[in-house]
């Protein structure tokens, strides 16, 4: 236990030191703008978790007239495992493969398990930020509108904390499996991605199955379910638990008696401290033991020199092609940026693939018809926001790390650097709503009656998307040129914890909403839909180059001054 | 070709580099001479617009670096003195792009890339990734890259430390053939025995502050013939 608190100690300061912030707060001016540019993009995107906030009440209304409480939670529980198995799975690679201080901690006489354990906590730690603002919402509501009892109350706190654990565990589990397995594989970076990518995959496609499952399908059995539903307030967590047992400790916890509750908290505290014992001696034995042999033998290749023809490039191009290969190059970076690109396409082949049914389809092709000009336009407003989720331009000069010498000292005009970083971000962009339009469009050509009218949909959502994001990715490399993150050891600390990828991410939140809201509430009163893309379109353009302008016209005094 | 006057630099309280003047003439090799902390590399970052002075004025080559620094920077290269580069590309990648920058001639490209890997021994290895190599060949490929851009004045910090005694003559010989059309090379060092060898003239920088400029003949004549050079050094810079 004691060099379990050490450990956690050490990294809760190495990941969150409130003295080193107190310092910076103190002592350096750039920080202070960064932190009040943040807060005020929280402020910008308070409007979207209000919305988001008014959904989740007006789901638990409808729910509660149909009987449907027990679903609620039950939805909360899903989305919770839902979030840990994108998010997490990729927190336990980056942080247990990609940080340098495990390979600093294995010499120490410390058992690993104790440090690998405190590693697993600040994962959690993070995962737990996470469900404060997105699942605590359905506990919250659940328990206002039920009208908990103080001690339900309190089930509910812990159940909510303790709800990321086992999902957790599990996915470390298969994450160290999946990395020890391909240890000797060729091009072993890239069959991870792929395995990676499919193994959330299969997740997902596993949730998906059972959700489906789990609703009734015809007519007879929702006649039947909502039977016992009328009798059985908690019939769906009984039905879930059958999945997931856990999910029946939670339903004592929130519904039972005061002894019920107390035994559901307790045993599912119990559990959640034996599967922490053996994920802790799962680490100590096979993680240890894979990692060991996976820096035991780096393989340093040489090639014989063999002169080939100069191929000449412009300039900006040749800090695109340098900024490509190194994305590539590096695991962390590659798994941070087009890892999002390919998973999210594959999420998308998921649930196109798991609605289905006559009746399903039926219902679809009316909503399309109906809906037609909402839908593209939601279409453009989530492609618009990836543009945020993809931390390239937000990292820019970060990921340069000690390097940046280089670019600052070399005569590249500023339209040049601009130009060229931005060609990474907007190409990675480009090929990702390729992508997802196409995905659409076959999506679509199972409900859509005229498939044609949809390719032009698809184009010029395409276009107006992209031009959409280039304001995001002017204001990201802005952003990461005022304060960059250089002085690294490692390059995961580039990105992933880096304050200019959070404020990007709330910029392009900020952004979302500003488009919504604009939309829903003004252009869609007064204006045909033609006008309104067009108003984008040339918004999106006009704002882009004023911006351009605005970050070229200092970018030479914040290249000097920006160490 | 590098003009400096009156640069200031303070680190918070602490004064880095002193109301200090210089110049560098057309043709010329001029070594900064100084001990460890002395403010070499600080002068240096400012000249080449990696920090900003607090005072005082860099003209290279007619250009002033703080108000028109791209032009400016076309006056020079510069190799730091940490060799940190681009990990993931090869070495020949990493050329590639400073040509692509300095737009060489695409014929000039091929044969002095060729001669100068030649020269320095790197020809076998530029094909490799630039993470397998040691600390000498990154300071090998740097020197490349910056002589290949063929600039005005050639600016370089510690560029003998790491490399071994063949390289090092290498080297001292690449920096008198660049001067030879008229080009400056600017470069500090810690060490007596190369700036004596190869530079025309020096300054030796203490503490932030410049002690004596000239060649090495008339620094020796100003403080008195019988010392020995390194007797010198280490009295100035005590
Ligand atoms: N980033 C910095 N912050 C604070 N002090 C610094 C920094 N860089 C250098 N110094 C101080 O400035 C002085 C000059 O350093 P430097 O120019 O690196 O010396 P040299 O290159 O001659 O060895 C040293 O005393 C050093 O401690
Ligand atoms: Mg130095």
């Amino acid at each position: 236990m004691k060099e379990f608190m050490l450990t956690f100690k050490l990294l809760l300061k190495q990941n969150l030191s409130l003295g080193y912030f107190k310092e910076r707060i103190k002592f350096d001016k750039k920080f202070r703008n960064m932190l009040l540019a943040m807060i005020f993009v929280l402020i910008l995107c308070l409007p979207s978790y209000i919305l988001l906030i008014n959904t989740v009440i007006n789901i638990f209304e409808t729910f509660q007239t149909l009987y449907l409480e027990s679903l609620f939670i039950v939805m909360a529980i899903f989305l919770s495992i839902f979030l840990i198995i994108f998010f997490g799975m990729f927190q336990i690679i980056a942080y247990f493969y990609f940080s340098s201080d495990v390979k600093l901690m294995t010499p120490l006489p410390i058992n690993p398990k104790y440090y690998l354990i405190s590693k697993f906590f600040i994962i959690y730690l993070w995962e737990l930020i996470l469900s404060l603002f997105v699942i605590l919402p359905f506990f919250i509501v659940y328990g206002v509108y039920q009208q908990l009892f103080i001690y339900q109350w309190v089930g509910l706190a812990i159940c909510f904390l303790l709800i990321p654990v086992i999902p957790l565990i599990i996915i470390g589990v298969l994450t160290v499996l999946l990395m020890n397995i391909t240890n000797f594989v060729k091009n072993k970076d890239a069959i991870r991605m792929i395995g990676y990518i499919i193994m959330i995959g299969g997740l997902l496609l596993f949730q998906m199955y059972i959700y489906r499952n789990f609703l009734p399908q015809s007519p007879e059995e929702q006649v039947n379910v909502f039977e016992k539903l009328i009798n059985n307030s908690s019939y769906f967590l009984d039905r879930f638990s059958v999945y997931y047992p856990i999910t029946k400790l939670i339903d004592y916890a929130l519904n039972g008696t005061a002894l019920e509750a107390f035994l559901g908290v307790f045993i599912f505290i119990l559990v959640s401290v034996i599967f922490l014992y053996l994920f802790s001696l799962f680490l100590e034995r096979v993680f240890v033991k894979g990692y060991l042999k996976e820096h035991a033998n780096p393989a340093i290749k040489k090639k014989k020199y063999q002169p080939k023809t100069y191929k000449k490039r412009s300039v900006s191009v040749a800090i695109a092609r340098i900024d490509f290969i190194t994305l590539l190059k590096v695991p962390i970076y590659a798994f941070n940026t087009f890892g999002v690109i390919l998973i999210l396409p594959v999420m998308f082949i998921i649930m196109s693939i798991s609605v289905g049914g006559n009746e399903t389809t039926e219902m679809l092709t009316s909503f399309y018809k109906n809906y037609k000009i909402d839908l593209w336009l939601a279409i453009i407003l989530f492609l618009t926001v990836t543009a945020s989720m993809i931390p390239i331009a937000a990292t820019s000069f970060s990921r340069e790390g000690k390097t940046n010498w280089i670019m600052r000292t070399l005569p590249i005009s500023s339209k040049d650097h601009i130009k060229g970083r931005l060609l990474t971000p907007v190409i990675t962009l480009l090929v990702f709503n390729v992508i997802m339009i196409t995905l659409t469009l076959i999506f679509l050509s199972k409900i859509s009656n005229n498939i044609s009218e949809d390719f032009i949909y698809g184009a010029i959502s395409l276009i107006i998307s992209l031009v959409l994001s280039l304001p995001i990715l002017i204001i990201n490399l802005y952003v990461d040129l005022k304060k960059p993150l250089l002085n690294w050891e490692n390059p995961q600390q580039a990105v992933k914890q880096n304050l200019n990828v959070l404020i990007s991410l709330g910029v392009g939140f900020a952004y979302g909403t500003i488009l919504f809201l604009s939309y829903n509430f003004v252009f869609k009163r007064f204006l045909p839909y033609q006008a309104i893309l067009i108003i984008y379109f040339v918004s999106g353009f006009v704002l882009a180059y004023y911006l351009y302008r605005f970050i070229k016209k200092d970018f030479y005094l914040n290249l000097i001054d920006m160490e | 070709m590098l003009e400096i006057k009156q640069l200031t630099k303070r680190y918070g309280s602490k004064l880095a580099v002193n109301n200090i003047s210089f110049s560098v003439k057309p043709g010329e090799i001029f070594g900064f001479l100084g001990p460890n902390g002395a403010g070499k590399t600080t002068t240096i970052k400012m000249i080449v617009g990696l920090l900003k002075p607090d005072l005082g004025e860099i003209m290279i080559n007619g250009i002033n670096n703080q108000l028109d620094p791209l032009r400016a920077k076309r006056q020079f290269s510069f190799v730091p003195d940490n060799s940190e580069i681009f990990e993931k590309i090869t070495g020949y990648d990493y050329l590639q792009f400073i040509c692509d920058v300095y737009k060489v001639p695409a014929t000039d490209r091929e044969v002095k890339l060729n001669s100068l890997l030649e020269k320095l021994v790197l020809k076998n290895d530029i094909n490799g990734y630039i993470s397998g190599y040691s600390h000498g060949m990154k300071q090998k490929l740097l020197l490349i890259g910056a002589l290949i851009a063929n600039p005005k004045i050639l600016i370089l910090d510690e560029p003998m430390v790491g490399l071994d005694p063949k390289a090092q003559h290498t080297v001292k010989e690449l920096l008198s053939e660049h001067c030879l059309n008229g080009n400056s090379v600017f470069f500090s060092t810690h060490v007596l025995e190369v700036a004596e060898k190869v530079c025309n003239r020096v300054a030796i920088i203490n503490k932030g502050e410049i002690i004596t400029i000239g060649s090495l003949d008339e620094i020796r004549k100003k403080i008195g013939k019988d010392e020995s050079l390194e007797n010198i050094f280490l009295e100035l810079t005590e």
